[in-house]
């Protein structure tokens, strides 16, 4: 009962692991907080679009999406973010496979045929949203600096 | 006495196990194993009930003479109490 505190070893023994993940790293195909992810044991090597539970250098453990394979490993990034990282698979604790949603755990959301399409649009415009994603970072950075400009003339005005 | 709220149950391989989901989860990342009577006591906790009131649901349910019903509750709850999981 509890915490277990090494997932790993949780894994090897009971074959499966269940955790609500947090953060939104993974959002919109993970909701954080809220989905239930069944993580377990590797059987076979895991391809582009799995969804792996890894361990990092600091012993944080992840779970992120694989956009590309490796002979020496994997290079995986979270739905929602805009960086990658390299995992080699001593690191893979385990990979996701079932998830279950609003607290129905009679449909597994990975066995649809929506979701995985949908997935898979996503990764390969990876690119065009990472490119929309720089476009606003820079439009908000200039309304803020523009804003802080407007609020120092109006304080020296006063 | 119940268990928190935010818990949902789920069967994996044959195994029964409770993971704290929503704002549960923020506090207590991780999953309860459950054999039979454990899911039958689990289910029992989600409304207000006694240590006493539970001991005799197994007895009912399970046959078990009462000393030993009373053993098995005192032990699951007692984890859940070191958890914070039970509410009194």
């Amino acid at each position: 009962m509890g915490n277990p505190s090494n997932k790993r070893s949780f894994i090897d023994e009971n074959g499966f692991y269940v955790s609500t993940p947090l953060g939104n790293s993974m959002f919109p195909f993970i909701r954080g907080g809220e989905d239930l992810a069944v993580i377990f044991p590797l059987k076979e090597k895991p391809k582009k679009f799995d969804v792996m539970l890894y361990e990092r250098q600091d012993g944080e453990h992840v779970l992120h999406r694989i956009v590309k394979t490796a002979a020496e490993g994997y290079l995986v990034r979270g739905d929602n973010c805009y960086f990658e990282e390299f995992v080699t698979e001593e690191q893979i604790i385990g990979y996701l496979g079932k998830l279950f949603r609003n607290g129905n755990t009679k449909k597994d959301v990975l066995e649809s045929g929506g979701y995985r399409t949908a997935v898979r649009l996503w990764v390969l415009a990876y690119p065009l949203r990472r490119c929309v994603y720089a476009i606003w970072k820079r439009m908000t950075r200039r309304v803020f600096s523009l804003h802080r400009k407007v609020k120092t003339l109006w304080e020296k005005r006063k | 006495m119940r268990i928190v709220e935010g818990f949902v149950v789920c069967s994996v391989g044959g195994k029964t196990v409770a993971v704290a989901s929503g704002e549960l989860s923020k506090r207590f990342n991780g999953m309860i194993t459950l054999n039979g009577t454990g899911e039958f006591l689990f289910e029992k906790l989600r409304e207000d009930t006694t240590e006493e009131a539970l001991a005799a649901e197994l007895v009912r349910e399970y046959g078990v003479d009462g000393e030993r019903a009373s053993k098995d509750v005192q032990s699951f709850l007692s984890g859940l109490d070191e958890a914070g999981l039970l509410i009194r």
